[in-house]
């Protein structure tokens, strides 16, 4: 298990989405590394800029687990509770003109990955994601 | 987003992006095309050109497919 830890600041999302993709556990995951990359970037964009509105001491802790079959990744911090799965998500039947903007990004994650959970406990939102590895 | 708005109601007809060097997008990168598609006004023609299947994939995922023209140059 590996521990990253940032501090999130709005604007700060795709600074802190290059530190995590670089880590070895992602880059090898050769097959899933593009949908990795999508979801890492839309959840470290959004903790960035909205888990901590007033700013101030802010933390994201990043939990990398790998196994051979299956890479797990939590991001926990102490901001706003916030469980984006409860979020409307968007209707993508819509014709492109009656189109909202919301929610695309959690839609994309939930996706993307084969296992999305969020939990609030001890003052923390703690999303984890996990995608099935492909070994070829 | 802050490109595309510049160009607001003075009668674009296309939006073209050259996306051959775009290994990566996501959900910002989507909500620029429904950006474009209803603020620019008179419903300009969305073009993606060299598109990669990954990409592609997120499009169509999200149902814009059929609103873009993937053009290979």
């Amino acid at each position: 298990m590996k521990k990253l830890h940032f501090q999130p600041v709005k604007g700060k999302g795709p600074e802190i989405t290059e530190a995590i993709i670089a880590e070895e556990e992602i880059t090898s995951c050769k097959k899933e590394f593009f949908a990795l990359h999508l979801v890492i970037e839309e959840l470290a964009v959004n903790i960035a800029d909205y888990a901590y509105p007033d700013g101030g001491d802010g933390y994201l802790d990043v939990l990398i687990d790998k196994t051979p079959e299956t890479i797990t990744i939590t991001f926990k911090d102490g901001g706003t509770p916030f469980n984006p799965l409860e979020r409307k998500m968007p209707d993508v039947d819509l014709p492109l003109e009656e189109r909202g903007i919301g929610g695309l990004g959690i839609f994309l994650t939930v996706k993307k990955m084969d296992e999305v959970k969020y939990d609030y406990c001890n003052n923390e939102n703690v999303l984890t994601i996990m995608k099935k590895i492909s070994n070829e | 987003m802050e490109e595309v708005n510049k160009y607001k109601n003075q009668g674009v007809e296309k939006v073209s992006f050259d996306v051959t060097n775009l290994t990566y997008i996501a959900s910002s990168g989507i909500r620029v095309v429904i950006f474009a598609k209803q603020k620019l006004g008179g419903n300009p023609e969305i073009e993606f050109i060299n598109c990669s299947d990954e990409i592609y994939s997120v499009f169509e995922m999200t149902g814009i497919q059929n609103y873009i023209n993937f053009v290979k140059k």
